[in-house]
Parts: C-alpha cells; structure tokens; sequence
C-alpha cells in the first residue's frame, strides 16, 4: 500500500510547518482512524478537535517533536481509550451501540464498513493495532512506539486481531500470518 | 481475497472518505476562533470565506483572558495594602518620636489620626520610663509566684504546694495592685 508524503514518519523536515497545514491535513485522517475505532463520526469529530487542540496549545513544542503525527495518533487513542472506558463502566455489553448512530457515519462502501464494524468488537488494544497498522500503514515497530508496547506485544495482538478478523469475517486463507 | 488484503482495502477505503467527507477548514476556523491566538509557527493558511458562526463555549479560552485581571487586580490589592501599612507605620513612629520630645503636651489631643497616640498612653510611656527602677516589691513577688505557678501548670503538678502558691499570689496580687495604685 502506497503512501503519501503527508504519512510518511520521517517527518519534519528543519522547519516546523505551520498547525493550520498540519491540521488541515491530518485532521480529517485522524477523524478516519477514530471512526474507524469508534463506528461514530461526530464522536470521532469531537475526540479528534479535542486532540487538536491540545496540540494548538502547545504547538510551539510539538511541532518540534520527530514526529507530530504520532504524537496526535497516541493522544487521539488515549482519548477514544478513555471515552471506551468510561462508557464500559456503564454496559459491558454492545460497546459500541452507544456510539453508533444511523448515518452518523463516514459513507463507505457495505463491505469495507463491515470490515471496520468487525474491527470495533475487538478488544480496544487489538483493534488499536489493526487500525494503525491497515489504517495508518504503520509497521510493527511504530505501533509499538505509538502505544508504548513492545514490538512483541504488537505482533502477538496483531496475530490474534487478524484470526479474529478472519474468523468474524468467513475469510480463513491467511490465519496466523506474520507479518 | 485474504484478510489482510481486506484490512488494506478496508483502511485505505476509511482514510479516502475520510478526507473526501471531513470538513476540516471549518473546524480549524473553530480552533483558532476558540482561542483567538496566532498560531505559534509559520504563515496562516487561507481558509475560504464564511460568515462568523456562533460556537458554543470553550471553558479554557473563556478562562483565559479572565485569569490575567484577576492576576493584576491581586497584585495591585497587595501592593495598595503594603502602602497603606508603610504609611500608617511611619505616621505613628513620627507621631510616637514627637510625643516622647515633648512630654509636657501629653495631656494635649494628637491630629495624626494613629488609633495608638491618644493622651493617656503618651502620658504613662514618659512615667513608665521614670519609674520602672521603681516597682513595688509586692509586684515583683505577684510576677515570680506567676511564673512558678505557670510553671507548676505546665508540669501539671496539681498538689498543695500548687494551693498555697495560688493563695499567696492572690495576697500577692491585692498587695500589688493597692502599691501601684495613685
């Protein structure tokens, strides 16, 4: 899978850019990977302005990290994650009913959007990995560096998130495969 | 189709629509409308034209402008407090020195306003001086049989010596008060 130069973690270059050319081009990706965790768009939106905006605030220091994507990308995630917990205390059961509404959604294809909703019944670090890693095109290793796992934990979760996947999906050709 | 081609499929398809369906210019105009700061790098990006939008409130924006005041009206408090006591200290050390050079107008009202220079203490501050080589005996004997007695309390040795002391520093006392009497 192809990646743009906007993706690309070798970032930044000598000069920080500015946060509006950051952010208009990594919010709506940021609002995609949470949609893709959450099932909810305006939940998504929210989560992601809110990460945004810890970074405005600080920009003058995060936009001199190596990397301010992943920066955004961890923050978002502890985000969602905290939103999942919150929500968790209150029903274990059909975690994502509360945050899945009709047409509250990014518009995509019946079998992609099925994809994702066999995502979300992961367990969240599971489904965590999956999304960076198929969403973002994140190796193994920046995985690990976003979540603050080792690189061991990321493959095991990764090989279990995709049996899992390919369990709940009827697709059997590729259980187990490493990466 | 394996599932990893799936899962490829599958993000790439959420990362398109996401950015073909996301109106970030918009909730960037949110951002900096919000707070209201220019961004700390770099030139700003044009953003298309829109009529102002009424956003709900953000509780640390609104925060604030309103701590700074808060800060300003805190320090200009303490140092208008600080002024006033320097002030009023050294109005009464002047009104205190004067009193002390001129003895003979004790008796005389003060116009400094200081709450501690009313007649009657200038008057026992000059007597104070003369005569503190002066104090009756049976005083003396009242401030020692009290300090062996608060002594006694603070050790809690409650026991007839304690009585006795307590009786003759009653006697002490009387005696004290009839010595320094006019």
């Amino acid at each position: 899978m192809g990646q743009d130069a906007g993706d690309r973690d070798e970032l930044p270059g000598p000069t920080p850019e500015s946060f509006e050319v950051f952010y208009l081009r990594e919010y709506p990706k940021v609002v995609g990977l949470l949609h893709g965790l959450l099932g909810s768009r305006l939940v998504a939106e929210e989560l992601a302005q809110e990460t945004f905006l810890v970074a405005y605030r600080d920009w003058d220091r995060i936009s001199r990290l190596d990397n301010p994507r992943a920066w955004v990308r961890r923050v978002a995630i502890n985000q969602r994650g905290s939103f999942l917990r919150a929500y968790l205390r209150q029903q274990t059961r059909e975690r994502d009913a509360a945050v899945c509404h009709e047409d509250d959604g990014i518009k995509l294809a019946d079998e992609y959007a099925e994809v994702w909703q066999a995502v979300r019944t992961l367990p969240p670090l599971q489904a965590q990995v999956i999304a960076l890693h198929y969403y973002e095109d994140y190796s193994v290793a920046q995985v690990a560096a976003a979540l603050g796992r080792a690189p061991g934990t990321i493959k095991a979760q990764l090989h279990h998130g995709r049996r899992k996947l390919a369990r709940l999906l009827g697709d059997d050709t590729n259980r187990g495969r490493s990466t | 189709m394996s599932i990893d081609d799936r899962l490829r499929a599958a993000g790439r398809a959420l990362k398109d629509s996401s950015v073909a369906q996301v109106d970030a210019a918009s909730r960037l105009r949110e951002i900096l409308r919000h707070t209201g700061q220019p961004v700390a790098h770099g030139r700003t990006t044009t953003l298309p034209d829109r009529p102002p939008e009424p956003i709900a409130p953000s509780p640390l924006p609104q925060a604030r402008p309103r701590r700074t005041p808060q800060r300003v009206a805190l320090v200009v408090n303490l140092l208008l407090v600080l002024a006033l006591g320097i002030v009023i200290g050294v109005a009464a050390t002047y009104t205190q020195d004067a009193n002390s050079g001129a003895p003979t107008n004790s008796g005389a009202p003060t116009n400094s306003g200081a709450p501690t220079n009313s007649g009657a203490p200038t008057a026992s501050a000059s007597t104070i001086l003369a005569t503190r080589t002066k104090v009756p005996d049976a005083c003396v004997e009242t401030a020692e049989l009290a300090d062996e007695i608060i002594s006694r309390l603070n050790r809690n040795d409650r026991d007839n010596r304690l009585a006795a002391m307590l009786r003759d520093y009653t006697i002490a006392s009387q005696s004290c008060r009839r010595a320094a009497s006019p």
